[in-house]
């Protein structure tokens, strides 16, 4: 699909001219080579001697324990919650920030993505651990809130749903923000103007002509959050408690701890298969090729 | 040649270990890597004086283990003497992970020469047979004690115990939690509460919290049902439920929970070193007992470098210098000789601790252990 729709070069020599009319497609493929490979490689490869290592040894028996017992579709159902939760907070904190982006001035902006990229570069690990130190029992948070009088006894901010969502959301809001602003920044902004010129108040504007214009890049933004919210295992496992189990704990569980890789693999399996589906649904409703195609079109 | 070394790394360790008594623990590794680099730099130059530059091109071994501070004292007590003695390089690969022993195994491509292995995964190595056997004539079975050979090809390592510590600034008298029974006592002990989410150990402290006393005849096997009826009375004081080794100890530094149950070593870690208002109860302490050993891997690339350097790790100089460096208690007895009083008092093995503690049965875990970490999973998260 992306192959056919590259932009044909032109040939430099007679020689270049002709290969390129018998095959249109070679310059598209040659240069998609090194990236085909390395899915080849470090994807497909393991993702198929999985599939396999999942049926070889006891058949489909894995996949029934699965399906039989309640706790895999409890933490399958609790990951895709989880998820869900992670990309609307995502969104309703980062549109704001990327639209402020678009309008600033380039000083400004390039102080305000570097505040936004900064902590992307910390690890995983050290900014869920911040989070522990903020939501903590003696924490900043608590210590300000029974300092104040507004409550006698400290909160419970950690080990629940909120303190999951909280550490996701914070690692995946620049993700967020900088897809976003990469969509907002090729929106015309005379198309706004020309909607205010005739009268249209400026929420109005925003609503009927910036906001539409957008959501390519929220949709986009979307499934990049799900799918990498998808696969998160670090931050439930310090930030939560055991509702909050993720399918990716569990999957190491079975791997590293009960050393039963089929019964891992069938799991990886289905989390595969339930990720491609939602995206399949997805794609159907959002258009994924028109928004991944980017503005061109 | 390489007895004569290793006679003088253990002397270089007796003298360490004899001038640094009273040092922290801190103190101690600075002054044990000290002594390291500089008997280093003495054994290079002889090297240099007497043309034999062969030594450092030697093959290294292999060896997999857990990160940090755990790695640092791996690495101070045993790999880095006897690397500065023998001329073998020591490579430390980390984390450490059972399963990826066993897929080298499996692939026929084992690249770890020397692994020490972590509670229930060392009669999981022996039931597997991923071990080689041991040659005799190269570990001298006379440095050990009788407890570190019981498994015929794998050499005693370390013993740790999993204990509760309780806050000692909300109970600073005598009446504080001494017992299982206390932890579950909510109403006598208010606060919140952790526990490490794994059925080994959770469960062994449900049924003494009910009144099976801590002796293993008593306890093995378990009964399943009382246990998990027990756990039912306390699931919902656990503030939260630990996975990893450096979270409860970020619990008692942050004073998250009032009663934690914790791997004595990090225990003492933050009570010594990070200030962590908390106290030790040794009374019921899970024990691992001299469970945990350092095999050779069948089939790695290194077997000599392995062999020679498993004579090493169980002697009793480097199981003390361990010992100081994170307080896991040595399976060798001797060790003891080099440890004090006040030190010896915070390891499993110190006589007094293992005789309150409750042995754990690990080859009744070896049948139970994939069921019931189900079982514990599902029940956990209903």
């Amino acid at each position: 699909m992306t192959v056919s729709t590259l932009p044909a070069y032109p040939a430099r020599s007679a020689r270049l001219k002709r290969i390129s009319a018998e095959y249109p497609h070679a310059l598209g493929l040659l240069l998609l080579a090194p990236m085909l490979s390395w899915i080849a490689v470090f994807f497909i490869f393991p993702t198929a001697w999985m599939i396999w290592q999942s049926f070889s040894e006891r058949g489909l028996q894995p996949y029934a324990t699965i399906l039989t017992s309640a706790i895999y579709l409890k933490v399958l159902l609790t990951t895709l919650k989880i998820c869900v939760i992670t990309t609307v907070g995502c969104l309703i904190l980062g549109y704001p920030v990327a639209y402020v982006l678009t309008t600033a001035r380039p000083s400004t902006r390039a102080v305000l993505l570097i505040l936004v990229v900064l902590p992307y570069w910390l690890d995983f690990i050290v900014r869920s651990y911040s989070w522990m130190i903020l939501l903590g029992r003696h924490g900043l948070i608590n210590q300000l809130v029974t300092g104040l009088g507004i409550s006698s006894t400290s909160l419970p901010l950690l080990y629940n749903l909120f303190s999951v969502s909280i550490g996701m959301i914070q690692i995946l809001l620049p993700l967020t923000i900088l897809t976003l602003f990469s969509t907002m920044v090729r929106i015309d902004r005379r198309l706004v103007d020309a909607a205010t010129i005739h009268g249209a108040s400026p929420w109005r504007a925003f609503r009927t002509v910036f906001l539409p214009l957008s959501l390519p890049g929220v949709y986009a933004a979307c499934l990049l959050l799900f799918v990498s919210a998808l696969g998160f295992y670090v931050t439930p496992a310090l930030l939560g408690g055991p509702e909050q189990t993720m399918i990716s704990q569990t999957i190491m569980v079975i791997a590293s701890d009960l050393l039963d890789w089929p019964l891992a693999s069938a799991a990886g399996v289905l989390l595969l298969v339930v990720t491609t589906s939602l995206l399949v649904l997805y794609s159907r409703f959002f258009r994924l090729d028109r928004m991944l195609g980017g503005m061109a079109r | 040649m390489a007895d004569k070394e290793t006679q003088f790394a253990l002397e270089t360790f007796r003298q360490v270990l004899a001038q640094t008594r009273r040092l922290d623990r801190r103190g101690f590794l600075r002054r044990l890597g000290q002594a390291a680099a500089g008997s280093a730099l003495l054994s290079s130059s002889f090297e240099i004086l007497a043309g034999g530059a062969g030594l450092a091109a030697e093959k290294p071994v292999t060896t997999l283990g857990w990160g940090g501070a755990w790695q640092e004292a791996m690495e101070t007590a045993f790999f880095r003497p006897w690397t500065q003695k023998t001329g073998v390089p020591v490579q430390y690969i980390a984390p450490y992970d059972f399963n990826k022993i066993r897929a080298m195994d499996q692939a026929k491509q084992q690249q770890v020469d020397v692994i020490e292995a972590g509670s229930i995964d060392t009669p999981r190595m022996i039931k597997f047979g991923l071990n080689a056997p041991l040659d005799f004539s190269v570990i001298d079975k006379s440095a050990l004690s009788p407890g570190q050979l019981r498994y015929g090809n794998a050499i005693g390592a370390i013993t740790l115990s999993t204990l509760m510590v309780y806050n000692k600034k909300k109970w600073p008298g005598d009446d504080h939690p001494k017992s299982w029974a206390d932890f579950w006592d909510v109403k006598r002990f208010p606060g919140p509460r952790s526990l490490q989410r794994r059925c080994l150990t959770t469960m062994e402290a449900a049924l003494m919290a009910d009144g099976v006393p801590a002796d293993p005849e008593k306890m093995y096997p378990l009964d399943v049902d009382r246990a998990f009826k027990k756990l039912d009375e306390i699931k919902p004081h656990i503030k939260t439920w630990w996975s990893s080794g450096t979270e409860p100890q970020q619990f008692m530094q942050d004073e998250e929970v009032d009663l934690c149950m914790v791997w004595n070593g990090r225990a003492s870690d933050s009570i010594n070193n990070r200030h962590a208002p908390y106290e030790i109860v040794w009374n019921q302490a899970l024990y691992n007992g001299d469970i945990e050993a350092w095999f050779l891997l069948r089939n790695c690339p290194n077997p000599q470098g392995g062999m020679k350097l498993l004579d090493f790790v169980g002697r009793a100089e480097p199981q003390a210098a361990f010992a100081r460096a994170l307080y896991y208690g040595p399976t060798n007895l001797k060790a003891y000789d080099y440890i004090d009083e006040k030190l010896a008092k915070q390891l499993p093995s110190y006589p007094d601790n293992a005789k309150v503690s409750l042995l754990i049965d690990y080859n009744w875990w070896l049948d139970h252990y994939d069921e019931l970490t189900l079982k514990f999973e599902n029940w956990i998260q209903s």
